[in-house]
């Protein structure tokens, strides 16, 4: 066992864990951040996906020791009380069915979208290749995200697979 | 406590008589008055419905959600019959509690048209009421008020909100179902409208609770590794290498449903019977999967099942050579097919034995409370469940 300093959605934690535990079983079962969701356990599914420096890693797969840098995750998108755009554009477009696959999908999203804010269809397909939806609500390989202003509006196009 | 007692009782008792929907008024006496103050107490006009003073309405869905959207469609017709404001609804998950709320299962996307006229009753005995409540209150004939935007309006155009009369509605008599009426459904405000999902909110802060995100003080987990063929059993495994990882806690064989494979069991009860395995408990998720993933079992298959898909295959492709027997017969087949215009396409179908798969991970958690001299042992489960109650 060691002991790890994690920064999780601006909070610090210490942490004790075997250093080949994946980084979403200490968020789910030790700080009980049960937002980011187990699914195939091998980074096939998206459904872990969580933010570390920005970026969308597979929290799945990711031990522990190998966490370098603040993790988000998604019950830390909104931001003093502000839903993140692109979780004001689900609910606008009604996105979510069953949701088990939506902080998955949201958080590859919303890291595509800090870097790239204006992708191209092509774009996005890459971006959210790797996350899955039980209930074929592929959206994903179909939705658009369209700048307008400042507003971040995403436009669903529902596709059945 | 016993209040909360007193009131299931009551409706259970209610249930008999009316299918396990209506709420009715049927006792008497010492009996009647204590299940009517509880049910002041929790201004509860149904098994569906409750109305708070302050003008909140939660209204409770039965039937299991799981991304077809039924936790939204089903409220939403209740509070179309009832003369809800949308706006004022909240949505809950009811328990498992098959004496209120009957079959509590979904399937074969019959939700809707198997529920459709039950929650419209529901919602038509909450109007009328918080329509006699209204008619008390303002000592006005009820033929001259309607429910509306979560009020209650006269013709007058006097009105009452539908928290003011709460405490009031639950007294009333409940209507006999036989009497109740329906809106035209020309004047739906909510039916028929894109509302969006009752949890989009929950679902995109990460704050919706799924079977998985259960969490109990100081809960155990467990791993389950299944023979591979139905009908197995464990004979032994690396004990030592297993109990010696990590946050494993315990290792132990489990001997299958001793009625498995026996025609005596149903099929239901076959799906859900116990398999031959080997159980890991842990102390979190993380140590019981990484030792299951290090599992080496020696398995007895001698009394297993050796039904194989290339097997089931080979089987189909011989029955296909074979004449068929007669099913059916509308039309002159034989005609149709010696009609030298018309072309025969010949084709073999084939459709892979795959699993229905699950939304969530398969998950159970369970709370065992153990009895004292003074309460009965208690067990609490949670689980993400098609049919959590069968009625």
């Amino acid at each position: 066992m060691q002991t790890y300093q994690l920064t999780v959605n601006g909070e610090s934690h210490t942490t004790t864990s075997e250093p080949d535990k994946p980084l979403l079983w200490i968020l789910r079962d030790q700080l009980k951040l049960k937002g980011t969701k187990y699914g195939c356990g091998i980074a096939q599914c998206g459904a872990c996906t969580v933010h570390i420096n920005g970026a969308a890693v597979r929290s799945c797969v990711l031990p522990i020791s190998g966490v370098s840098g603040p993790i988000t995750t998604i019950e830390g998108l909104a931001k003093n009380g502000l839903l993140h755009p692109l979780q004001s554009a689900w609910i606008e477009h009604d996105v979510p069915q069953c949701g088990y696959c939506q902080a998955g999908q949201i958080m590859s999203a919303a890291a595509m979208l800090a870097v790239n804010p204006r992708p191209t269809d092509a774009d996005i397909d890459t971006a959210m290749a790797g996350n899955y939806c039980r209930v074929v609500l592929m959206f994903v390989f179909g939705a658009r995200f369209i700048q307008l202003q400042e507003a971040i509006v995403l436009k669903g196009r529902l596709k059945h697979e | 406590m016993n209040n909360v007692l007193t009131r299931r009782h009551f409706l259970k008792a209610s249930a008999l008589t009316s299918g396990g929907l209506m709420l009715e008024i049927t006792l008497s006496g010492a009996a009647l008055g204590e299940a009517l103050g509880t049910l002041v107490g929790s201004k509860e006009l149904n098994a569906w419905v409750q109305i708070s003073s302050s003008g909140e309405i939660t209204i409770y869905s039965s039937v299991p959600e799981m991304g077809q959207g039924i936790k939204t469609a089903l409220p939403m017709i209740i509070a179309e019959e009832m003369g809800a404001s949308w706006d004022d609804v909240t949505v809950l998950t009811a328990d498992v509690d098959s004496a209120r709320y009957g079959l509590q299962g979904a399937g074969g996307s019959t939700s809707i048209p198997r529920n459709f006229d039950s929650m419209r009753t529901m919602g038509a005995s909450a109007r009328e009421m918080l329509i006699g409540a209204a008619s008390e209150a303002l000592e006005v004939d009820r033929a001259e008020l309607e429910a509306k935007d979560s009020q209650v309006i006269h013709l007058s155009g006097e009105r009452l909100s539908f928290g003011a009369l709460a405490a009031l509605a639950v007294r009333q008599p409940v209507p006999d179902p036989a009497t109740l009426s329906f809106k035209d459904p020309k004047a739906y405000t909510i039916i028929g409208t894109a509302v969006g999902g009752v949890d989009n909110l929950g679902i995109v802060l990460g704050q919706s609770k799924f079977g998985i995100d259960v969490d109990v003080p100081n809960m155990r987990y467990a791993a389950y590794a299944r023979c591979p063929r139905l009908g197995g059993t464990a004979i032994s495994f690396n004990e030592q290498a297993i109990r010696a990882l990590p946050g494993v806690l315990d290792a132990f064989i489990l001997a299958p449903d001793a009625r498995t494979g026996q025609s005596s069991m149903s099929f239901l009860d076959g799906l859900a019977a116990l398999q031959g395995g080997v159980a890991i408990v842990g102390e979190d998720t993380w140590s019981v999967l990484n030792a299951k993933s290090q599992l080496l079992v020696v398995w007895d298959e001698s009394e297993a099942s050796t039904d194989s898909w290339p097997e089931m295959k080979i089987e189909a492709q011989r029955l296909a050579g074979m004449s068929g027997g007669e099913v059916k017969r509308d039309h002159p087949v034989e005609a149709a097919l010696a009609e030298p215009n018309n072309k025969v396409l010949e084709a073999f179908y084939e459709f892979p034995y795959v699993a229905h798969v699950c939304m969530e991970p398969m998950n159970c958690t369970v709370h065992y409370t153990a009895g004292t001299t003074s309460t009965a042992a208690r067990m609490e489960v949670w689980v993400p469940s098609q049919f959590p109650g069968t009625g």
